[in-house]
């Protein structure tokens, strides 16, 4: 039987680590989807992944079922693993907080590309390297 | 712990800056939901609207009007695109949250005779069915995900009257519960998460069998919480748990199998079923057959 759907929720959380706390609770719980069942599935399905941001999108219809697809880790995510920093500039006009090479951002580009409005990764690119300078990460090379 | 829900509408070329902003105050995680509509019902389709997307994270708190202060003006700093609307902050408490898909659980029909009544839903039962009723509360196991559908299935199947069971993460009980109405005489069951074994325990009364289900706090291996050793003990082995808790204590969960004795492992999708076969493998078990829900899996095996 066709399902309408009732919305849609993307999560961005640890790989492997979702609990039924908030954000994934308070995100979920209202929706009246069991969060149990996605904490199971989720964690099973980003398993060996640790250490990354996986999102989840999740879609949940009225008789509150749900499906969900993994997407590639924010782009930030990327950077700040590639520049080896834990967290973006307050001020990225005076703060550079690292560094990341042209072929490091064809890589993070790459790995974007499926969740990218486009299949041109000179433009997927460019569209990186734009969060890298928002985030005081400057491209060198 | 006090949670205080932190909630913005951002326009939508602002979302992945903005949800940044918010992942560096709150490395739990960000909640993202557009505003859609719906154009097909038949093929789940609908369309992302150009409105702003509304995105929420929980911090703890109390957070005082400086911690407010300085948060905004940092999500300030992250929109580009359009100016952030006042953001709503907002005390929740667990049960908001965590009750609410009660209200959508309701009579579930598993394998060839157990149903799952929620404490809450009346039912008759026919005959030949095992009823067990539950109130999962926040573990594990209601027999709505697949892999706790497959491992009734497979207990029907492998359970023999008066054998002595052991489920390893046993979440709600539902399984264990299941275990004694198949007709097991004893079960040991055991998880690492306090609210499981308080719901556990409360399933295993609400179905009159805690007299033959013993739950402890603890695993296999080091955290064995029973006085009796572990090894030799159990005719069958059940675990729906997860590849990584799978592989990490097969070896336990096998000696704790007696010769003859019977381990059902699910938890696990395709991509991890060769490793859990392996696993099962080395621990000196034969795999005996692999059950299959979507891309679910759940494996039997013996012990020789």
């Amino acid at each position: 039987m066709a399902k309408k759907v009732r919305a849609v929720v993307t999560l961005q959380i640890p790989a492997g680590k979702a609990n039924p706390a908030p954000p994934v609770g308070t995100a979920l719980g209202p929706h009246g989807i069991n969060i149990m069942d996605f904490v199971k599935s989720y964690n099973e399905r980003t398993a060996g992944q640790d250490g990354q941001i996986i999102p989840a999108q999740i879609t949940i219809f009225e008789d509150r079922s749900f499906q969900f697809v993994l997407k590639t880790p924010p782009a930030s995510d990327l950077l700040r693993k590639a520049a080896g920093v834990t967290a973006g500039s307050n001020n990225q006009l005076r703060n550079i907080v690292g560094r990341v090479s042209r072929a490091q951002i064809r890589q993070i580009a790459e790995q974007k590309l499926p969740d990218l409005n486009t299949n041109d990764v000179e433009q997927a690119m460019r569209s990186i390297e734009g969060t890298a300078r928002s985030m005081g990460i400057e491209v060198t090379g | 712990m006090q949670w205080i829900e932190v909630v913005l509408r951002v326009a939508p070329d602002d979302v992945d800056a903005v949800a940044d902003a918010l992942r560096d105050v709150s490395p739990a995680g960000v909640s993202i939901e557009p505003a859609i509509r719906t154009l097909d019902h038949d093929n789940f389709q609908y369309e992302l609207l150009d409105e702003p997307t509304t995105l929420r994270v929980c911090l703890a708190g109390p957070l005082t009007t400086a911690d407010r202060r300085a948060l905004r003006r940092r999500l300030a700093a992250a929109a580009q695109a359009a100016p952030i609307a006042p953001i709503r902050y907002r005390e929740v408490r667990d049960q908001d949250w965590a009750e609410e898909w009660k209200r959508y659980f309701g009579v579930l029909h598993v394998g060839q005779h157990f149903v799952v009544r929620p404490s809450w839903e009346a039912y008759e039962a026919q005959p030949g069915e095992l009823v067990i009723e539950l109130d999962p509360g926040t573990a594990f196991g209601t027999g709505q995900h697949e892999t706790t559908r497959l491992c009734l299935q497979a207990l029907e199947r492998y359970v023999r009257p008066g054998w002595a069971v052991l489920d390893v993460g046993t979440g709600s009980g539902i399984l264990a519960v299941g275990a004694v109405l198949l007709g097991a005489a004893s079960v040991r069951a055991c998880d690492i998460d306090d609210n499981a074994i308080a719901a556990a325990v409360e399933n295993a009364q609400r179905n009159g069998v805690d007299g033959a289900v013993d739950v402890r706090a603890g695993s296999v291996g080091a955290e064995w919480p029973w006085d009796e050793r572990a090894e030799v003990s159990a005719d069958l082995v059940v675990a729906n748990i997860s590849s990584v808790a799978l592989n990490a204590l097969m070896a336990e969960m096998a000696a704790a199998l007696r010769p003859g004795g019977c381990f059902i492992g699910s938890g696990f999708i395709e991509s991890g079923r060769a490793g859990v076969e392996a696993a099962v493998r080395a621990a000196g078990l034969e795999p005996v057959e692999v059950l299959e829900d979507g891309e679910w899996r759940c494996l039997v095996a013996r012990k020789s």
